[in-house]
């Protein structure tokens, strides 16, 4: 198992939520590769706070309901 | 995979593959001669160069595989410029790569302020460049798949 960031994320639900959108769909609107969007919905990589804005607009909805940061490392669960 | 990861893999394949045969051809030559007896210039030279000629062929016929793949399973190949992760794990590997390479410039200049013979101070150099390129793709790779 790789290594988690503490910042958790909806992104999986709000796509799904987004008329089931695919992860390549969301990595054009963010203009990334589609494997940061899979590294940043599975924990592995912290987004840049511009690319999170990013992210969020991509969904129209505001950055804290896309991201979470938790006080428990999520390596020590 | 992204086209920087599989030049990662391209480079990781070269520094290797590069490193042996040239260690399969030096070594026995080594033996038993003195430094200023050893022809290891032009081998040098020839790795140096062989190693940019496999990057940048393993980058492309990679990128050739990676498009012929998605097309045969009806996908759209991506060749992507890179974005910021992409940026950031070659900042890290780079690092990793650079600080061992480091160690072995102070090795050259205490090879050098012995008065070691050049043959010694350019295996050094070349031996802790082929290592630091080798963990400087390891690290990339490893933060590909395990996160930074």
């Amino acid at each position: 198992m790789g290594r988690s960031t503490r910042v958790t994320n909806e992104i999986r639900a709000l796509r799904f939520r987004s008329g089931e959108m695919t992860q390549a769909e969301l990595a054009k609107k963010v203009g990334v590769s589609r494997q940061t969007i899979i590294a940043i919905e599975q924990g592995r990589y912290s987004p840049t706070l511009e690319m999170a804005f990013q992210i969020a607009k991509a969904f129209d909805v505001p950055l804290e309901d896309v991201f979470h940061y938790s006080d428990v490392d999520t390596d020590a669960r | 995979m992204t086209m920087q990861q599989r030049a990662v893999w391209a480079s990781l394949v070269a520094f290797i593959a590069v490193g042996v045969v040239y260690a399969t051809v030096m070594i026995p030559r080594t033996v038993g001669h003195t430094p200023d007896e050893i022809s290891w210039v032009l081998p040098m030279a020839i790795s140096m160069g062989a190693i940019i000629v496999t990057i940048i062929l393993g980058a492309i016929a990679s990128a050739i595989g990676h498009g012929i793949a998605a097309t045969y399973r009806g996908e759209e190949p991506e060749f992507d410029e890179g974005d910021e992760r992409d940026r950031q794990i070659e900042l890290v590997g780079n690092a990793k790569g650079m600080s061992l390479a480091s160690f072995g410039s102070l090795g050259a200049i205490i090879l050098a302020m012995n008065d070691a013979d050049p043959f010694w101070i350019a295996q050094l150099l070349f031996a802790v460049g082929l290592v630091g390129g080798i963990v400087g793709a390891v690290a990339k790779l490893r933060a590909y798949s395990r996160g930074l």
